[in-house]
């Protein structure tokens, strides 16, 4: 199913020998959501009764899709105690872990890169290629380049490049040591998304989006899929649903960053994570002597620059890929404070 | 093609306008999309099961997301297909074909299971799943040869069936509460013979209280 291998192809990053105690998370990370889905079916065919990513868990004690607890609140209108408590659950999650889900759970990643061709593979290269190159702009402060202002406009870049702690060179360095100002990340498409969820679940009276959820839709084709093999029982289910997440995928492109609302709603939470961010430890980062390395701005999936926040979406948009770990050539990315050299914790 | 050339360029300043419009259309399309599987068709009448016979709550919170279908030990509660409807679809409905509801002996692991509270409490002597409902093109007690030995009476275990004095099944509608025992040992229609009406002896129905 998780077709996560496809991954390894992106990562462009000037590959050096393996070094001891380099981070694998990457590496292990990419069939995590594979297991993840195998094992929920393997509970949904033998009746443990696990659920799907919707809710998940074992018996009375489960963790519910987010979004799907805040549409079932506006959708019925009443005070559910049992769904706000696991709604406290879940932001206590993302409050530890960001948005980890969507790299380590969410199946549709791994299914989107899939259903990528080589064409659009590229072009995603060639936008991250593009985005760290405005990061690097930004390292620099080009001052003949007007793209920089321009494309950081209301953004909120240009701000907190200048509260960054700044070393003594000037290069903006991240997290790590000095204590910077939060960068939100950008209320865009996604948000609009959830808004149109929550209304749409209080106006119809049901969660409508949860009909259309890719995420939902995945589990509800296999669900379908057993049970035609189990019950015999054909239904229309079984074209329709990968129909509509083949063209949610495809047509609508760039779900994940424009579209989806869980990961809106994931990513206001995650704007208050700071323990498990990526952290640089400012001995190792080339940035500490003017190097203007972007290895890390480059492969981030998310447009993200971990070393210095500069890149097109802020940091709180992470989701703990750790591919920036793996492709730093200096091993200078870490998770936890503890990776760090010794007085950088 | 031309498009998609352009949203490579994903530092374009124009991105995150245009991510905002993409973003309010999908908005307004799940509000027209919400409105209008109501205003067509409108919410579907399914058996659902125990603790869901609310319709506005159950509708209202249920999130489809499987739990209370995979926790049932007797696979009483199936899911609704697409074709009643869009709004339906994977929805938990009762399903006495596969399996009927023992009430967990008061455990409702489905009402445990639910997240949401689109299951709430249910009592098995105020409040009804559906209503067993003969019919009597197919019950065989109501045939020329009555020849059936009516497992469903004894299937019962809520004394809501029984024979008149014509030999004839009755249901007590004060007893029923719609659990399917009857409806899952009626052997008639039992093969899922479809040319044939696919109705059996006695079928649960909604009921309107
Ligand atoms: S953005 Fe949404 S669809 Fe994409 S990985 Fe995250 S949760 Fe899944
Ligand atoms: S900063 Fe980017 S590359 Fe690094 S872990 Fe987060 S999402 Fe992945
Ligand atoms: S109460 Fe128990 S037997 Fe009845 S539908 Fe729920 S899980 Fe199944
Ligand atoms: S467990 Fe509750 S929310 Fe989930 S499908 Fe069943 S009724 Fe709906
Ligand atoms: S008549 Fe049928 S549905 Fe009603 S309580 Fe008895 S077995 Fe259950």
């Amino acid at each position: 199913m998780a077709k996560a291998k496809t991954t390894g192809k992106t990562v462009q990053s000037p590959k050096p020998s393996k070094k001891e105690g380099r981070s694998k998370v990457s590496r292990v990370r990419r069939y995590v959501p594979g297991i993840v889905f195998a094992l929920l079916l393997i509970g949904l065919v033998t009746g443990v009764g696990s659920g799907t990513l919707c809710s998940v868990g074992y018996e009375s004690i489960a963790a519910v899709c987010p979004l799907g607890a805040l549409e079932s609140l506006f959708g019925a209108g009443t005070f559910v105690a049992r769904a706000l408590i696991i709604l406290v659950v879940a932001a206590v999650v993302v409050l530890l872990v960001g948005k980890a889900f969507c790299s380590w759970v969410c199946p549709i990643p791994p299914l989107d890169r899939f259903l990528s061709g080589k064409k659009r593979r590229e072009a995603d290269k060639a936008a991250r290629t593009e985005a760290a190159q405005h990061v690097s702009t930004r390292l620099t402060g080009c001052a003949s380049c007007a793209g920089c202002q321009d494309s950081t406009g209301g953004e909120g870049v240009k701000n907190t490049g200048a509260s960054t702690g700044t070393d003594a060179n000037g290069f903006a360095m991240a997290e790590g040591s000095s204590p910077k100002k939060r960068r939100f990340a950008k209320v865009d498409g996604r948000h609009v998304v959830l808004g149109g969820s929550l209304v749409s679940a209080a106006v119809c009276g049901f969660p409508v989006f949860c009909l259309i959820c890719p995420v939902g839709l995945t589990f509800a084709t296999a669900i379908a899929l057993y049970r035609l093999v189990g019950f015999n029982e054909p239904t229309l289910d079984l074209i329709v649903f990968p129909l509509i997440i083949v063209a949610e995928l495809t047509l609508l492109r760039k779900w994940c960053h424009r579209f989806c609302p869980i990961s809106a709603l994931m990513a206001l939470l995650a704007n208050f994570n700071k323990a498990t961010r990526p952290k640089i430890d400012p001995n190792l980062c080339l940035r500490k002597d003017g190097t203007p390395c972007t290895v890390c701005a480059t492969v981030c999936p998310e447009f993200i620059d971990p070393a210095g926040d500069l890149g097109n979406r802020a940091l709180a948009e992470c989701t703990r890929c750790g591919q920036c770990a793996e492709a730093c050539p200096t091993d200078a990315i870490r998770f936890t404070k503890k990776g760090l050299t010794r007085g950088n914790r | 093609m031309g498009k998609k050339e352009k949203d490579t360029n994903a530092t374009a300043p124009g991105l995150s306008r245009r991510s905002l419009v993409g973003g309010a259309v999908m908005a307004a399309g799940l509000v027209a999309f919400g409105g209008a599987t109501v205003a067509f068709g409108g919410e579907i009448e399914s058996l659902r099961p125990p603790g869901g016979q609310d319709a506005d709550r159950f509708w209202g919170a249920c999130i489809r997301c499987d739990r209370c279908r995979a926790a049932c030990q007797l696979t009483a509660i199936g899911v609704e297909g697409l074709t009643p409807g869009i709004i339906g679809a994977r929805l938990p409905l009762m399903d006495f074909r596969e399996g009927y509801c023992d009430m967990c002996n008061g455990e409702y692991r489905c009402i445990a299971a639910c997240p949401t509270g689109a299951l709430t409490t249910f009592d098995p002597y105020v409040d009804k799943i559906g209503m067993a409902v003969v019919n009597e093109d197919e019950c065989q007690l109501f045939g020329i040869s009555g020849t059936c030995n009516a497992p469903c009476i004894d299937a019962c275990t809520w004394d809501a069936l029984a024979l008149d004095g014509h030999g004839r099944l009755v249901v007590d509608e004060e007893r029923c509460n719609g659990c399917g025992a009857c409806e899952y040992v009626c052997p008639t229609s039992a093969y899922r013979n479809y040319d044939a009406s696919n109705r059996r002896g006695i079928n649960v129905e909604v009921w309107h209280g």
